[in-house]
């Protein structure tokens, strides 16, 4: 490792602000517990998988799950991280060693109950309006961001798609699309020619601090009887008190 | 001459298992708390972060009842071999547990005890236990089941 302290990776406060919070944490836990594990045919269990990462999107704190997320990152190895933070080698990559075309995820998830009207919200929210002062959705920032979080875990699951860039698409391409090329093309350039969805990423660095302050509020895990806290580090960072105080007024 | 050496050897153990404090220019507790803080010095130096985060070393036997306690450590804190640049928490049980009993076992030892024909106590210890994960140094996910205390509860 490199040695840096919190405080110079976004993505590293992220997850231990999400460790210190219980219903964030225990829905982590869960879902890297089914996305390591093994199937009998030697692949991972992709649908207890991705079914954790939903779970884990809708039920921990939003302000937890999009820092998580959105981390923003100016060096490798932050990037490399949030590339990571949800166990792509599981739940992005499909089956086979090559990406496959991009109207088969679309085709599944438009028939899915779960995904399709995750994809709507996905497009109303993150899509350009060329009618629009700045060709984007009215205040749309952070019902983008949402919506693309709410596609996590959905067989049109994105990623970023390196540690150098913010850039993101679904594993899949439109180099076998056929006479729907256009079609294959307009869906990825959701997620790789949008404006609008870069703005919005981008646009989750300013909000960051408060982001995370957002979701102190009295704990009610269901076996908590969490009466001291001790051996805390001192002035590390901010991130370590928050949790210290966040205990302290349940005392 | 050595009965006296005997006897203060004596009354030094006596007054460092009872933790009396003797004052900073006697021997006992305060002659082991220097050694304590050196300690610390050792390992906080030794703290990969560079970071010298201990607080006074607690004494062994916590006041209060049986309770789950929390625990912010640097994975590497943990001694299992892991580099991250995570800290987790472990959390653990500690504390007194009352005489009483749960089970039939418990209400013959507990009387046993009482008449003291039988050695020792409840203890307290986790009854449910949480998995702790964390992305390590090489951005690979590392998934510990089940190491640490969820809740706890007073037993034997």
């Amino acid at each position: 490792g490199s040695g840096s302290r919190a405080g110079e990776n976004r993505c590293v406060e992220a997850a231990e602000a999400c460790t210190a919070d219980s219903r964030c944490q225990g829905l982590r836990a869960e879902y890297v517990a089914q996305c390591l594990s093994w199937a009998a045919l030697g692949d991972c269990p992709r649908a207890r998988c991705r079914r954790a990462l939903r779970r884990f999107f809708a039920r921990a704190p939003p302000a937890l799950t999009q820092a998580l997320l959105f981390c923003p990152c100016a060096s490798p190895a932050c990037a490399e991280r949030r590339r990571q933070t949800f166990v792509p080698a599981c739940a992005y990559r499909g089956p086979g060693l090559a990406p496959p075309s991009c109207l088969e995820p679309l085709d599944t998830c438009e028939r899915s109950r779960i995904c399709r009207p995750r994809l709507l919200a996905f497009q109303a929210s993150c899509a350009p309006v060329p009618r629009a002062p700045d060709g984007c959705p009215r205040d749309q920032g952070p019902r983008c961001l949402s919506a693309y979080a709410g596609l996590v875990g959905t067989v049109v699951t994105p990623n970023y798609v390196d540690n150098t860039s913010a850039r993101v698409a679904p594993w899949c391409d439109c180099g076998a699309s056929g006479n729907r090329h256009e079609e294959c093309e307009a869906f990825r350039g959701l997620f790789t020619r949008n404006r609008c969805l870069d703005g919005a990423i981008r646009a989750f660095d300013s909000r960051w601090p408060p982001i995370l302050q957002e979701h102190l509020e009295p704990q009610q895990g269901p076996k908590h009887s969490l009466m001291q806290v001790d051996g805390s580090p001192e002035g590390s960072s901010l991130l370590s008190v928050l949790p210290v105080l966040a205990l302290q007024t349940l005392l | 001459m050595a009965t006296g050496t005997v006897l203060l050897c004596f009354l030094l153990l006596l007054s460092l298992q009872s933790g009396l404090g003797w004052g900073p220019s006697g021997w006992g507790v305060p002659m082991a708390e220097g050694e304590f803080l050196s300690e610390q010095a050792a390992e906080a130096g030794r703290n990969r972060l560079g970071i010298r985060w201990y607080p006074a070393r607690l004494r062994r036997a916590p006041a209060g009842p049986c309770q789950l306690w929390s625990l912010t450590l640097p994975v590497a804190e943990l001694g299992l071999g892991y580099t991250s640049e995570e800290k987790v928490i472990f959390r653990y049980c500690a504390g007194r547990c009352p005489l009483g009993a749960r089970t039939q076992h418990g209400l013959v030892l507990a009387r046993l005890r009482g008449q003291g024909r039988a050695h020792g106590g409840p203890c307290c210890l986790p009854t449910d236990y949480a998995d702790v994960a964390f992305l390590d140094d090489r951005h690979r996910w590392q998934r510990l089941p089940q190491l640490s205390a969820a809740a706890c509860g007073c037993g034997g």
